[in-house]
């Protein structure tokens, strides 16, 4: 359960994989029968640098400049993300203008969010000393992680009309989940007395899981539904696309742990009975015997939780009749935290069957962004499409508190 | 085709790389200072004594009363009865032709059996524990079945009676049986069936073959052995002339669980009381003379004799009173010394801080013979006795006065200490006795070799006191105590830590009385920086 938590919470300061910037399924309207496979992995906070990420994805010791460093910038209120996806697709859109099409999707998601204070921070990345004499206010902290399976089918359509073209796509998927935490901690604090004479602390909340401290990979300990929906208008000059993915809720029915946090207490040392008749005996402080003190592990019950979805409008404008275009939008999802991301960016095809697109972004789990993506088409076959929403990442790592990158690869036949 | 192998080799090598990042997560660390508080104990005077054997007065001074069994002597050890073993044999002297099943041999075995107990002559016991072993053999070819009985043993007025089975004997082999009765309650009149001997137990044996045997002939001579044995015999109450015994016992040692915890220093006392309390709970005069009596501190091998007129003096002790014939009633004969700074050498005796009380004396039952016409009586819990009781007023003087306690500390296996990197512990030292306290903390392997110093000597000031030397304020000491990395190392192989407390008082030799809220609050607090993650998990 800790070791989950700990890896929850670096996940959530420091790591993320992928989120293609648009869903793959209804970002391609070429005709025909097509196949996909596709990956994509997203890491953003607001404050937590990029090398800092790095680092720990890489195991490695995290230095305490960057922790500062972080630190710095963190507000009254952080938030993080992360996204691991890969999935599988296949697809069919008709010539024709009066036939519908249809697709599957396959994929494998993984999610974490959390909201947490600048305190909660510092306290686990420089311990407890530096809150000598001072309250450390771990309160409204808010964090939740999802593994789950999703098997999506849907229609397509095509609307052409004299002056641009309707795309129109719905889907509905059965959500198999296989693990989840829901952290929420209402209060939460601890005073460090100046001279470490004792501890105060005040905690308040609740912990639910389900299954979280397994790594199976088909189990389903919760069911869902999700939908996702497309309408999207396509003209000679501009656009507009409104896109809806993954909406729904999972059930959460087996393996249930809930563990209830509601309590105020001083450790000042364990008590040490020296010269007593029995012999004296210390072990330690014991981190389960702490924990015990305050966690009240009840039976756990059903429960729910929203899928952290998405719903995007974006639009665009042709520039020339090359297709480079510029367009804009904003996407927000339902996730605690979660500031709408505001971006706009250009795309543009290039010779030899490359595609560029590149955007800026504001919002979403982390601040600013940079995305870039590069695809190329062999022969009309085959599309392979790179990209990270996250460019300065990689570059400005010392800056950069967002890491991510996607891929996917597309047959047509 | 070969750009289709690209693109999903492409796309299965992005997603391996992004998910064996959650691997590398396990093993990310960092540094983190953690301050926090990890021991607390409070001494006080109990911790010198027993807390049960301290008590207060009205102005909360503190006394030392001890009330130690100095001689427990049950008679049984001296009226022992033996385990013995009877072997009875039934013969018949011409052959019984053609017994039907069911046929009872002819007349019953009647036995009386007189035990040779010495001086010993008993006419009754009630046995706290004993137990019948029966062996039977017989060459009858049929089972035989048997009882038992010993008709004055009565268990809630009930005589004693068991029976058993012996197997046919086939051909000339003797068939065997052994059985066991737990006799523990029993009433037994030793005095015999004519109710005027001693030592005599009477028994009755009745054989028979079986219901469901065979018609048998039985020849001539011994067809029935009977083996039986009584074990373990222990009287919880007895009646009858005990004899003249006697016995000395010579350096025999009890231990003295009060001041053990002292390993060394020296302790002047204001003044000591001790009463020698003897008690004869036996129906049976008695004579003691105790020789000697040694308080023996083995830590340092010291021995001092007590030196009184007790030593060596005959000390005459009447036989108890039976009123009722019940243990919790008898009046017991009692005699009662009193020994002081006046008469003896009782302060030094216990100066010397004695963990065992070593002693010679002579014991004789019964020393003007049978003057009770038979009618000595014991019960188990009516022993003689001989019980010290020691009164000790907490007005002393201490000089290097240690006391030593190892504490199992394992911390193997405890991820957050062996990942500390360096820092310090802060004992933070309360002091509320009128003493000087010097503290030592040594860290040791499983083979209590020390490994490290944790704490070097430092010393703990005393609280402030008045001209009376009574404590008017605590006074709190702070002691820094760095950990290198050198003593970090040794931490994880820690397994036990030796602490050592000298106490001295602050205005030696002038006596000083303990009080009641005399006390020495310690607090361990550490200042550490240790190296976190998911290994420490």
């Amino acid at each position: 359960m800790r070791r989950t938590a700990l890896l929850l919470f670096l996940a959530l300061i420091s790591v993320t994989a992928s989120a293609q910037f648009r869903n793959p399924v209804y970002s391609d309207w070429t005709g025909g029968y097509s196949v996909g496979i596709y990956g994509r992995a997203q890491v953003s906070t607001n404050a937590i640098g990029t090398n800092l990420q790095f680092a720990a994805f890489g195991g490695k010791f995290l230095e305490r400049k960057a922790r500062e460093s972080a630190s710095k910038r963190m507000g009254k209120v952080n938030r993080a993300g992360i996204d691991l996806d890969y999935g599988i697709f296949a697809k069919h859109l008709p010539d024709s203008a009066k036939g519908i099409g249809w697709f599957v999707n396959v994929a494998s998601r993984t999610h974490g969010h959390g909201k947490f204070g600048k305190d909660l921070f510092d306290l686990a990345m420089f311990g407890n000393a530096m809150f000598a004499g001072k309250t450390a206010n771990l309160s409204n902290i808010e964090a939740a992680f999802f593994t789950y399976k999703q098997y999506e089918a849907g229609i397509l359509k095509q609307i052409k009309k004299a002056n641009g073209t309707w795309n129109l796509g719905l889907g509905l998927s059965l959500l198999a989940g296989n693990q989840n935490l829901e952290l929420s901690i209402d209060k939460a604090s601890l005073y460090t007395d100046s001279d470490g004479e004792y501890l105060d602390g005040n905690f308040s909340g609740n912990i639910r899981s389900s299954s979280i401290s397994s790594s199976q990979y088909f189990d389903a300990n919760g069911l869902g539904f999700s939908a996702s929906l497309n309408v999207g208008y396509e003209g000679k000059k501009f656009g507009i696309t409104f896109q809806a993915d993954d909406l729904g809720i999972i059930s959460w029915s087996k393996h249930l742990k809930h563990t209830e946090l509601d309590s105020v207490f001083r450790f000042e040392g364990v008590e040490l009975d020296l010269f007593a008749s029995g012999g004296a005996m210390f072990s330690g402080i014991n981190l389960d015997t702490i924990v015990a003190g305050f966690a009240t592990v009840k039976e756990g019950t059903k429960y729910s939780t929203i899928v952290p979805g998405r719903i995007r409008l974006e639009g665009f404008y042709k520039l020339n009749d090359k297709d480079l275009r510029i367009y804009a939008g904003v996407q927000h999802r339902f996730a605690p935290a979660y500031f709408p991301y505001i971006f706009v960016g250009t795309s543009s095809p290039l010779p030899r069957g490359f595609f560029i697109d590149g955007r800026f972004a504001y919002g979403g789990f982390g601040s600013w962004n940079l995305g870039l993506e590069l695809r190329k088409r062999f022969a009309d076959v085959v599309e392979v499409r790179v990209g990270t929403n996250n460019l300065e990442g990689f570059v400005l790592p010392m800056v950069g508190t967002s890491q991510s990158l996607y891929v996917s690869i597309a047959g047509y036949f | 085709m070969k750009q289709l192998r690209i693109g999903f080799f492409s796309a299965f090598l992005a997603i391996i790389v992004l998910s064996s990042c959650k691997q590398d997560l396990v093993n990310v660390g960092w540094d983190v200072d953690i301050l926090a508080p990890v021991l607390r104990t409070r001494l006080d005077m109990g911790n010198l004594v027993a807390d049960s054997l301290l008590t207060a007065d009205a102005n909360g001074a503190l006394r030392l009363r001890i009330e130690t069994p100095l001689i427990d002597l049950p008679l049984d050890s001296i009226l022992k009865i033996p385990d013995t073993t009877i072997r009875k044999i039934l013969s018949i002297p011409n052959p019984l032709n053609n017994l039907p099943p069911g046929f009872t041999f002819p007349g019953s075995l009647n036995d009386e059996t007189n035990y040779d107990l010495g001086d010993l002559a008993l006419r009754k016991v009630v046995l706290r524990t004993g137990r019948l072993k029966l062996r039977v053999k017989s060459l009858v070819k049929t089972e035989v079945d048997f009882q038992y009985f010993i008709p004055l043993a009565r268990l809630f007025g009930a005589s004693f009676q068991s029976s058993g089975t012996v197997p046919a004997a086939v051909g000339t082999d003797t068939a065997y049986a052994q059985f066991e009765f737990d006799l523990a309650g029993y009433e037994i009149d030793l005095r015999g069936l004519a109710g005027t001997g001693f030592n005599t137990l009477s028994t009755v044996i009745t054989i028979k073959t079986s219901e469901t045997g065979d018609t048998v002939t039985v020849a001539a001579g011994a067809f029935f052995i009977l083996e039986y044995g009584f074990a373990d015999i222990l009287p919880n109450y007895g009646t009858g002339y005990f004899g003249q015994q006697s016995s000395t016992v010579d350096e025999e040692a009890t231990e003295i669980d009060i001041l053990n915890r002292i390993t060394d220093g020296q302790m002047i006392l204001d003044s000591v009381k001790i009463g020698l309390h003897m008690i004869n709970g036996a129906g049976a005069d008695a004579r003691f003379r105790l020789s000697r009596l040694r308080s023996i501190n083995s830590r340092l091998n010291s021995t001092i004799d007590l030196s009184h007129s007790l030593i060596g003096t005959d000390v005459l002790l009447g036989r108890a009173q039976d009123p009722t014939g019940n243990a919790e009633d008898v009046i017991a004969s009692e005699a009662f010394f009193h020994l002081d700074n006046g008469n003896s050498n009782v302060k030094q005796f216990i100066e010397n801080l004695p963990d065992k009380l070593g002693f010679l004396f002579d014991f004789e039952l019964n020393p003007l013979g049978n003057v009770s016409s038979g009618n000595d009586f014991f019960y188990y819990d009516r022993p003689f006795q001989a019980v010290m009781e020691i009164d000790i007023p907490l007005r002393a003087s201490l000089t290097n006065l240690t006391l030593v306690d190892t504490i199992a500390w394992n911390l193997a296996g405890n991820a957050v200490v062996e990942s500390v990197n360096s820092g310090s512990f802060t004992l933070i030292a309360v002091n509320n006795f009128p003493l000087d306290a010097m503290v030592e903390l040594i860290l040791m392997d499983s083979l209590y070799n020390a490994l490290d110093t944790l704490v070097a000597p430092s010393t703990i000031a005393a609280a402030s006191v008045n001209a009376q030397n009574r404590v008017t304020a605590p006074r709190e000491t702070r002691l820094i105590i760095p950990v290198p990395n050198k003593t970090s190392n040794v931490l994880p192989n820690t397994r036990f830590v030796r602490f050592r407390v000298r106490f001295n008082t602050v205005s030696h030799p002038d006596l000083i009385q303990f009080y009641a809220e005399n006390t020495l609050d310690l607090k361990l607090i550490g200042n550490f920086n240790i190296n976190f993650g998911g290994s420490t998990f």
